[in-house]
C-alpha cells in the first residue's frame, strides 16, 4: 500500500522507440488486487530498448513489437513476469508481489532485521499513520499507536514535550525517557519539537530483547528508532503539502468560578471581600458596589482565543542507479490558544545515498530553526497568567486607558494578581532553537570475503537554544506612585537571555558478516565499537533598569553600580553559566542464526564504560538472548486458516545512567562526587557543599524478559500480537531521604528494586470488504503492573508528601488521609483516623495508600472506513487506573483566598446545622475563616483526589483522493484533500481542565490540550 | 579498485581515532565545580567556613525563619495585604508537621552546622603557615556550630531548662549522613557550652583579626561571648549570662549606639552620625556601632525584608506593638526606625530591614538590602538586666534598663524612671528594641506568655484563630514530617 502510494507520484516517462515498424502492443499491468501498477517497465526480452513504462492507470503501449516477441514486465516490489505476445494487440499482466522485496524489517538503529527473525518485540508506526496530524512534537503523535508505549502530554502549549514511558515507569531518580535515535543518531528529547515528523518513514519502538540490549547502558527505557524518507531509484517525485487549522479551547472544561453577582453575594454573606469592606479598608459606597455589579469579566475568555495552524511543505525525491536523494522544506506554524503563545518551525532535510559497487555512502542533513512563545504553566504562582484566569475577581475590568500600560491594575484582592492579559501581552517569554543534525555513514563490502563488510557512521546532534525573558517595566511593581504603581521593586524591569548549547557526537564502527550459507542456514554477526560524548554549555545574563520602553532588550539595560548609595546598584546584572561533559565508550557484538528460515536465535553482548559513575564501577557488561519460531511455516499449519503464527522469547540486560536531575548538568554528569560550588560571603568567596558524595554509585540495571506471539488468520485479515513482559530494575538510582540533620534532604544512591510486569495486546482486522467498501478496525491495550519490590535495606517504605514508595505497592501510590465529608452539625471537615473511625482531627499517621499517579492501563483504538476515494478514520486513545491530586481545585477553594476569584462550589458550602453537603463551612462560629487543610504539602486528603481515567477522540480524519481523470487534466499525479479534527471529545470523570497529566501532577496553571480542526491538501506532481 | 583502498584506509583511520579517544571520553574534566576531596589549604578552609556563614543567609535561617519568622506568629507583627498568603500558615498558627516553614527551620541550621563540621573534620590536617591560623578557623567553626545547635533548640527543644531530661535536638559533630536520635536538653546544652568554651579559648590566640574592618560579619571572640550570654539567659544560668554580657559590654570595644545630637527622628543627618542607632539600620559600614555579629547581605543578594521583596512588606508592626510606645511614640528612635505611620500598611510601612539608605531621600525607595544583626549591644544590656534581676540585683538591673532607654528615647529622664516592675520593663524593652529580629516567639515561650490578637485588633480577616494560649503545644515546633519519615530514630515533640 505504502509503496503504491509512492508510485502514484511517478512521472510517466516516454521511451523513444526505434526498430522495425510492425505493430503496437498495449495493455494494463495490475496487481493481484486489480490495482494498477504504476511505473512498471514493459519491454521486449530480446531488445530492451523496445519498451514502455506504465502510467498512473497501469497502462502501457509499445510500438513496433515483432510478432511472437516475449514481453517482460519488471516493477519494484513485484516478481518479474513474462508473456508471449504472439500476435496480440493487447497483453495484460497481473503481477504478484515480490515477497522477498516486501519483507518487513525492523530498524534497530544499528541495522535492519527482518521481522520474521526478530526475537524481541517492537512496535512499528508508519508514516501514513502520523501524517497530517496537526501536532508538531512527534512524541505526542505516537500516543496510543503501539502497545506498551504510554505517551502523556502535560501541556497543550504548542511544541511542548510529552512524557513517554515504554512499559511502565522503571526508575525513580533516573530518566525514564526512551532513547530516541533518528537515522542512527541519538537525539536529545528536549529538542524534539525541532524535528519535522513529516520526514519520518517509519518509527520502530524497541521494547526488549537483543535489539534493545544492543544499546546497553542507554537502552533501559527502550529505544525509539526513526528512519527518515529516502529517494527511490528511477523515480522523481515532487510534493506539496498544505494544512490550515483552527484551535479553540474547550471553555466548558474550565473549572467553574463565581460570576460577579455570585461573588458579591458570597462576599456579603461572609462579610469579607472587596464588595463588602474593600478588604478591610472601609465599606464601599453604593455607587462603587453598583459599578462592581455592572462589570463582569470572564477572564478565561480574555486570556484564551481561537488560534491558527498553518503548514507548507515541499518535498522532492528520486534518484539514479548510483545516487538517490530525498529533500524537504517545511514551514510549520501553530498558535496556542493562550494569547501570545505559539510555535513556528522552519526546517529542511536533504538525504543522499550513493552506491558504487562495493562502496556505499549516506549523508543525512537536517537543519531547523524553531521559535516558541511560552506562558508559565504547571505551577501555583500568582503571576502565572493561567492561574490569574481563576484568581482574578470577575468584577475587575481588563483595560484601563488611564494607566500607563493601558491595562487595569487589579486591586480588589490583596493577592495582587497581575492582570493576566497584561502579563501575556507585555512580557516576552520565548526561545529560538537552532538544530543541526548531520550524519554520515560509509560502508564497504570487503571484496575478498563474501558477506563481510565494514561500516562506520559518525553523527553530530547540535542544539542551540536561546531564550529571552522580558519582565516589562510597566508592571506596577516597577512604576512610581505618580505612574499609578506601587514602586515596590527598584529593578525597573528586567531582560534575560540564556543560551544553552548541547552538542553530542556519536561514532560507531562495525565489522559485519551476513551470509546465507545455503537454503537452510543464515548467519549474521557484527562487532561494534562506539563512542558517544556530549557537551552541555550554558551562558545567561539578566539585566535590569529597562527605563526606555522602546528598547526592551539588552540594548536598554542600565549598567549597575556597586556603590551602596547609588540607586543603580539595583541594576547590577546577573551572569552565569556552566559547562559539563559526559561520555560513553563501548564495544559490543551482535549475532543471529536462522535455520530453515523458521528458527532463529539471536544474542548480543556489550561492554560500556561511562564517565558518570564512580571510577571503580565505571564498566558494565550487558547481554541478551532471544529466539523465534515461525510456526505457520511448519507443514501442519499449511493450508489452514492460520496465515501467520510466530512465537518469540527474549531476555536482555540493560542499564541506565541518565539522572532525572536534568540531562547535561554537573549534578547529572558527576553524581558520585561531593561537589562544592562557589558563592560569595561579604568580602570573600565561599565554597559550599552541594551534595552528599556516594563513592559506590553504579549503574542502574534493567532486566527485561518477554514472551510473545504474533498471529494472522484468514489470509491476514485478522492480525495481532500478544506479549507478556517482565522488567525488573535493580540498583535503582534513588534519592534516599536523609535525616535533615546532615544538612541535606536526600542523597543519590543505588537501592531498591522495582518491577513492571504486564501484558500487551494488539489486534487489527479487515472487518468488511464489500466491493469498494472496506472497514478496518484495530486497537491495542497494555496492562502494566508496577510494583516496588525492595526499598531500603532497613526500611520498606519512603513517604514523601502525597506519595509513598512502599514494598508491594506501585511506585508513586497516592498516600492521603481519607476524607469523610462534612459534619452536618457544625460544618467541620471530617476524616478517617487510623482505625477507620470518623474524626474531626487530621492525623498524618492515618494516611492510606491509594492508586498510583501513573496509569496502569492504556492504549488506543481506531476504526477506518474506505469507499473508493474517500476514507474516514477515527482514532481514540485512553489511559486509566490511576488517581491524581487535583490542585486545580485547591487553588480556588482555599477559604483564605476568598478575596480572589473563587470556586463556584462555595455556593453549596455548609451554612447551618443540618446542611448535608460535601463542602465544609467557610467560617467558624465566631466568623473567622476556616483553615484550609487540603494543600498538597499540608494535610492533603482524598477530598481532592480524583480518578484521571480518560478516553479521548484524539483524531478524526476524512480524506478524499481526487480521481485520476480529474487531476490528469491539471497535470498532477495526485491530489488528496483532508479534514482532521484533533482532541474533539474527551470522556473522563476527572473534573480538572485536562485529565492527561504527563508528570502525574495537576498543580495549577494548566494549559489544556488543543482542540484543532485542520483542513489540508497533499499534492504530488 | 584504487578508490576503495583509499576508502578502507579512511575507515581504518576513523576506527583508530575512535579507540584513542576512549580515555578522554570517559574522564571529562570537572571544570565548573570543586571536588570536595581536594580542599586542603588555609584559603580552602576559609572559603568553606565562609560557606557556613553564607548558609545563614538562607530563608531557612537568618533571612527569615530565625529572623522575622520568629516574629510573624507573635504579637509584634501582623500580616498585610502584600503577603500573597505567604507564611500565613505560620503566622496564623495553623502549621503542622508538614508545613514548609517548619521543615525550613529544621534544615536551615543543620546545613550551616554541616558546613562547619566539614571544616572541623579536616582542620587537623591543615599545615599552619603562621601560628594561630588553625585557631582562627577552628574557633569560628565551633562558634558557628554552637550557634546552629542553639538556634535549633530555640524552636524545637522540648524545654529550655539547663538540666532538663526532655528531648533537645540532634547534636551533629561530624559532616556525615547518618540517622541520629535527639539527645536530652541537658546534653544539647552541654555540647553547646563545650563548643563555646573551646571557641572562646581558641579565638583568644589567633594570627589576625577575624573581622578586618568594622563590618563584623564573622564570629569573633565577642560574638562567642554574646552567644554564650544568650544561651545562659535561656538556660537560666543567670550568673554566667551576666558575666558574659558584661565581658562583651566592657571588653569588646563596641559601644551601644545612641540617639545622637540629631535626636530620634529618621533624618539623613541622624543616619550619617557614626554612633547613632539610625546608622545601624542603614548599614553605613564605616561606623557600625552596636553590631557584634551580623550576617552579610551584599548588594544583589537580596535581604531579609519580607516577601515579596523590596518595599512591599508582607507583614508590618501590629497595633499592639505600636501601642507600646504610648502617646508620643516618635520620641523613641526605635519606633521611627521600625515603622512609617504615613505609609500604607503593605508598602514600606515596616522599615526595619528595608534596606540601605538612599542618601538623597533617606526614605523610600530603599533597596531591601541590609546585613542581619544577629547579636548587638542592646541585647547584651537587656540580658544583663534580666540576669541581674533574677540574681536579686535590682539596682544593677535598673541601671541597664535606664542606660538603654537613655540611648533610645528623646528627652529621657533617668531620674524620674523608677523601673518598678523590672522584668516587665525588660520584656517591654525587648519588644521595642528587638522587634523583627527573631526573639519574640522564643521570649513568649521563656516568659510563658500567650497571644491574643483580637483584643488589640491585630487579628486579620483570614485568620482562623485569634488566640494562642500560653504554653500551647505549638510553642514547641513539631519535628517536620520529612525528618520523621526519613529517620526512624527521630522522636516527635509532645502533642504533635
Amino acid at each position: 500500500m505504502k509503496k503504491k502510494l509512492l508510485f502514484s507520484f511517478v512521472f510517466v516517462l516516454a521511451f523513444v522507440i526505434q526498430g522495425f515498424a510492425q505493430r503496437t502492443v498495449s495493455g494494463t499491468v495490475t496487481d493481484n488486487k486489480n490495482q494498477p501498477v504504476i511505473g512498471a517497465t514493459v519491454f521486449v526480452k530480446t531488445n530492451n530498448k523496445l519498451g514502455a513504462v506504465t502510467d498512473v492507470d497501469g497502462k502501457y503501449a509499445i510500438n513496433d513489437v515483432p510478432e511472437g516477441a516475449i514481453l517482460v514486465v519488471q516493477a519494484v516490489d513485484y516478481k518479474p513476469k513474462e508473456a508471449n505476445s504472439g500476435s496480440l494487440a493487447v497483453v495484460n499482466f497481473v503481477l504478484e508481489a515480490d515477497e522477498i522485496e516486501q519483507v518487513e524489517v525492523i530498524s534497530t538503529g544499528y541495522g535492519e532485521i527482518g521481522t520474521r527473525s526478530f526475537t524481541g518485540s517492537a512496535g512499528k508506526v508508519s508514516a501514513k499513520e502520523i501524517e497530517n496530524v496537526p501536532i508538531q512534537s512527534f512524541d505526542q503523535i505516537l500516543q496510543g499507536r503501539t502497545p506498551g508505549l504510554l505517551v502523556q502530554s502535560s501541556s497543550g502549549m504548542p511544541g511542548a514535550r510529552a512524557t513517554v514511558l515504554i512499559r511502565g515507569i522503571g526508575s525513580v531518580n533516573s530518566s525514564t525517557d526512551p532513547l530516541y535515535v533518528v537515522d542512527g543518531v541519538p537525539v536529545d528529547p528536549n529538542f524534539f519539537g525541532t524535528i519535522n515528523p513529516n520526514d519520518f518513514e517509519t518509527v520502530n519502538v524497541l521494547k526488549d530483547g537483543p535489539a534493545v540490549a544492543l544499546y546497553g547502558s542507554r537502552g533501559a527505557n527502550g529505544v525509539i528508532v526513526v528512519t527518515t524518507k529516502r529517494g527511490k531509484k528511477n523515480t522523481t517525485t515532487f510534493g506539496y503539502n498544505f494544512q490550515y487549522g483552527i484551535s479553540s479551547p474547550d471553555y466548558d472544561r474550565f473549572l467553574p468560578t463565581l460570576n460577579t453577582l455570585e461573588k458579591i453575594q458570597v462576599e456579603n454573606e461572609l462579610g469579607i471581600g472587596y464588595s463588602y469592606d474593600k478588604n478591610g479598608e472601609g465599606t464601599p459606597t453604593e455607587g462603587e458596589v453598583e459599578n462592581l455589579k455592572n462589570t463582569y469579566t470572564d477572564w478565561k475568555r480574555v486570556l484564551f482565543k481561537q488560534a491558527i495552524t498553518v503548514q507548507h511543505e515541499i518535498t522532492a525525491s528520486g534518484g539514479t542507479d548510483k545516487l538517490r536523494y530525498y529533500g524537504s522544506a517545511n514551514y510549520y506554524k501553530q498558535e496556542g490558544t493562550v494569547i501570545n503563545t505559539g510555535f513556528e518551525r522552519y526546517s529542511g532535510r536533504l538525504n543522499f545515498d550513493y552506491i558504487d559497487k562495493n562502496f556505499s555512502f549516506s549523508f543525512n542533513n537536517y537543519v531547523a530553526v524553531t521559535n516558541r512563545n511560552f506562558t508559565e504553566e504547571n505551577d501555583t504562582f500568582v503571576s502565572s497568567p493561567l492561574n490569574s484566569v481563576y484568581w482574578s475577581n470577575p468584577y475587575e475590568t481588563v483595560y484601563d486607558p488611564t494607566h500607563i500600560s493601558g491595562y487595569n491594575v487589579l486591586n480588589t484582592s490583596p493577592s495582587n494578581q497581575p492582570n493576566a492579559l497584561e502579563y501575556q501581552e507585555l512580557d516576552v517569554n520565548k526561545s529560538t532553537d537552532l538544530k543541526f543534525l548531520p550524519s554520515l555513514r560509509a560502508e564497504y563490502q570487503l571484496p575478498w570475503v563474501d558477506g563481510l563488510s565494514i561500516r562506520t557512521s559518525w553523527s553530530v546532534d547540535i542544539n542551540n537554544r536561546e531564550s529571552d525573558v522580558l519582565d516589562h517595566p510597566y508592571h506596577i511593581v516597577y512604576l512610581t506612585r505618580e505612574q499609578g504603581g506601587v514602586e515596590s521593586s527598584l529593578r525597573k524591569g528586567s531582560f534575560s537571555r540564556a543560551n544553552r548549547s548541547r552538542i553530542g557526537y556519536q561514532g560507531t564502527t562495525s565489522l559485519n558478516y551476513i551470509k546465507d550459507i545455503n537454503e537452510d542456514h543464515s548467519v549474521r554477526v557484527s562487532l561494534f565499537q562506539e563512542v558517544v560524548a556530549r557537551r552541555f554549555r550554558t551562558f545567561s545574563f539578566t539585566g535590569f533598569g529597562l527605563q526606555n520602553v522602546l528598547l526592551l532588550n539588552e540594548a536598554g539595560i542600565t549598567p549597575g553600580s556597586a556603590a551602596p548609595d547609588d540607586p543603580a546598584n539595583n541594576y547590577i546584572p546577573a551572569v552565569g553559566g556552566i559547562t559539563s561533559d559526559n561520555g560513553l565508550f563501548s564495544v559490543f557484538a551482535d549475532g543471529s542464526y536462522t535455520f530453515k528460515k523458521k528458527y532463529s536465535l539471536s544474542g548480543s553482548f556489550r561492554r560500556d564504560g561511562s564517565s558518570k559513575l564512580a571510577k571503580d564501577n565505571r564498566y558494565l557488561n550487558t547481554l541478551s538472548v532471544g529466539a523465534t519460531w515461525v510456526i505457520s511455516d511448519e507443514e501442519f499449519l499449511k493450508g489452514t486458516k492460520v496465515s501467520n503464527l510466530r512465537l518469540r522469547a527474549s531476555y536482555a540486560t540493560t542499564a541506565n545512567q541518565d539522572l532525572i536531575t536534568g540531562r547535561g548538568t554537573i549534578a547529572d554528569d558527576f553524581p558520585a562526587y561531593g561537589l562544592y560550588g562557589q558563592g560569595t560571603y561579604g568580602d570573600d568567596i565561599t565554597l559550599v557543599q552541594n551534595n552528599v558524595p556516594y563513592n559506590d554509585l553504579k549503574w542502574e540495571r534493567r532486566l527485561k524478559s518477554n514472551v510473545g506471539v504474533d498471529f494472522g488468520f484468514f489470509e491476514n485479515r485478522l492480525t495481532g500480537s500478544v506479549n507478556l513482559y517482565n522488567d525488573v530494575t535493580k540498583d535503582l538510582f534513588f534519592n534516599r531521604q536523609l535525616s535533615r540533620t546532615s544538612g541535606f534532604s536526600a542523597q543519590l544512591v543505588n537501592i531498591g528494586e522495582l518491577r513492571n510486569r504486564g501484558i500487551e495486546f494488539e489486534l487489527n482486522a479487515d472487518v468488511l470488504k464489500v466491493g469498494d467498501f472496506t472497514w478496518n478496525v484495530g486497537g491495542n491495550i497494555t496492562y502494566n503492573e508496577n510494583k516496588v519490590i525492595k526499598v531500603l535495606p532497613d526500611q520498606d517504605e519512603i513517604k514523601s508528601g502525597i506519595d509513598i514508595i512502599k514494598e508491594g505497592y506501585p511506585l508513586y501510590s497516592m498516600y492521603l488521609v481519607r476524607y469523610a465529608g462534612v459534619n452536618p452539625a457544625n460544618g467541620d471537615g471530617l476524616f478517617y483516623d487510623a482505625n477507620g473511625n470518623i474524626t474531626p482531627n487530621f492525623d498524618p499517621d492515618a494516611r492510606n495508600i491509594y492508586k498510583p499517579r501513573i496509569p496502569t492501563y492504556f492504549g488506543g483504538f481506531t476504526s477506518a472506513f474506505n469507499y473508493k476515494n474517500v476514507s474516514l478514520s477515527a482514532y481514540f486513545t485512553f489511559s486509566g487506573g490511576h488517581q491524581l491530586y487535583n490542585n486545580e481545585w485547591t487553588n480556588i477553594e482555599n477559604p483564605g483566598y476568598i478575596q480572589d476569584g473563587f470556586s463556584r462550589n462555595i455556593l453549596r458550602r455548609w451554612q447551618e446545622p443540618g446542611d448535608i453537603t460535601d463542602w465544609p463551612r467557610m467560617q467558624s462560629a465566631d466568623g473567622r475563616l476556616s483553615a484550609f487543610q487540603y494543600t498538597e504539602d499540608n494535610g492533603a486528603t482524598t477530598r481532592y483526589m480524583e480518578d484521571a481515567t480518560y478516553v479521548r477522540l484524539r483524531n478524526l480524519q476524512l480524506s478524499y483522493n481526487l480521481p485520476s481523470k480529474w487531476i490528469e487534466k491539471a497535470k498532477l499525479k495526485g491530489l488528496r484533500l483532508f479534514v482532521v479534527g484533533q482532541n474533539l471529545l474527551t470522556f473522563t470523570r476527572w473534573t480538572g481542565i485536562d485529565p492527561e497529566r504527563g508528570n502525574g501532577t495537576a498543580n495549577g496553571a494548566i494549559y489544556p490540550a488543543l482542540r484543532t480542526y485542520t483542513f489540508g491538501a497533499n499534492v504530488s506532481f | 579498485m584504487k578508490i576503495s583502498y583509499i576508502k578502507s584506509f579512511m575507515l581504518a583511520g576513523l576506527i583508530a581515532f575512535a579507540s584513542s579517544s576512549c580515555k578522554k571520553v570517559l574522564e571529562p574534566e570537572l571544570e565548573y565545580a570543586v571536588d570536595g576531596t581536594r580542599l586542603s589549604t588555609i584559603t580552602d578552609f576559609e572559603r568553606v567556613l565562609n560557606g557556613a556563614y553564607g548558609g545563614m543567609r538562607s530563608g531557612n535561617y537568618y533571612n527569615f525563619m530565625y529572623l522575622n519568622g520568629a516574629d510573624v506568629s507573635t504579637d509584634n507583627l501582623v500580616e498585610t495585604s502584600a503577603s500573597l498568603g505567604n507564611n500565613r500558615t505560620l503566622a496564623q498558627w495553623q502549621f503542622n508537621t508538614g508545613t514548609g516553614e517548619i521543615a525550613s527551620a529544621w534544615i536551615g541550621p543543620y546545613s550551616v552546622i554541616n558546613q562547619a563540621n566539614s571544616v572541623l573534620d579536616n582542620i587537623e590536617n591543615l599545615v599552619e603557615q603562621t601560628p594561630g591560623q588553625k585557631n582562627r578557623i577552628k574557633g569560628q567553626a565551633l562558634a558557628v556550630r554552637a550557634l546552629g545547635h542553639f538556634d535549633l533548640m530555640r524552636y524545637f527543644a522540648a524545654s529550655y531548662e539547663r538540666n532538663s531530661s526532655e528531648l533537645g535536638v540532634v547534636i551533629k559533630l561530624r559532616s556525615e549522613a547518618d540517622f541520629p536520635a535527639r539527645v536530652t536538653v541537658k546534653e544539647s546544652y552541654d555540647q553547646i557550652y563545650q563548643d563555646l568554651t573551646e571557641a572562646e579559648e581558641l579565638l583568644g590566640s589567633i594570627d589576625k583579626a577575624i573581622n578586618a574592618g568594622s563590618r563584623r560579619i564573622r564570629m569573633d571572640i565577642n560574638a562567642v561571648r554574646a552567644l554564650r550570654a544568650r544561651v545562659s539567659l535561656y538556660a537560666g544560668d543567670w550568673q554566667d549570662a551576666k558575666d558574659y554580657a558584661t565581658k562583651v559590654i566592657d571588653n569588646s570595644g563596641i559601644a551601644l549606639s545612641n540617639i545622637g545630637v540629631y535626636g530620634a527622628a529618621l533624618t539623613s543627618n541622624a543616619i550619617q552620625e557614626p554612633t547613632s542607632f539610625q546608622a545601624v539600620w542603614f548599614d553605613d559600614f564605616n561606623n557600625s556601632a552596636e553590631t557584634i555579629f551580623a550576617v552579610a547581605f551584599n548588594v544583589g543578594q537580596g535581604g531579609p525584608g519580607f516577601f515579596p521583596n523590596d518595599g512591599l512588606n508582607a507583614f508590618t508592626v501590629s497595633e499592639d506593638w505600636k501601642g507600646l510606645f504610648g502617646s508620643s511614640p516618635t520620641n523613641d528612635v526605635r519606633y521611627n526606625i521600625t515603622y512609617d505611620p504615613s505609609a500604607s500598611p503593605s508598602t514600606n510601612s515596616y522599615l526595619k530591614y528595608s534596606g540601605r539608605y538612599d542618601a538623597s531621600t533617606v526614605s523610600i525607595p530603599r533597596n531591601g538590602n541590609v546585613d542581619v544583626k544577629v547579636f548587638r549591644m542592646a541585647e547584651m544590656y537587656l540580658i544583663r538586666a534580666e540576669a541581674n534581676f533574677n540574681l536579686g540585683l535590682d539596682a544593677e538591673a535598673r541601671d541597664d534598663v535606664r542606660t538603654l532607654r537613655g540611648n533610645r528615647i528623646q528627652g529621657y529622664n533617668a531620674a524620674s524612671d523608677n523601673v518598678v516592675d523590672i522584668l516587665g520593663e525588660v520584656q517591654l524593652e525587648r519588644r521595642k528594641e528587638l522587634v523583627g529580629e527573631g526573639h519574640r516567639w522564643f521570649d513568649a515561650r521563656r516568659y510563658q506568655l500567650g497571644f491574643d490578637r483580637e483584643v488589640t485588633g491585630d487579628c486579620t480577616s483570614t485568620a482562623p484563630e485569634c488566640v494562642l494560649p500560653a504554653g500551647d503545644k505549638r510553642f514547641i515546633l513539631p519535628i517536620p514530617l520529612g525528618e520523621m519519615d526519613a529517620n526512624s530514630n527521630m522522636v516527635q515533640n509532645p502533642g504533635w
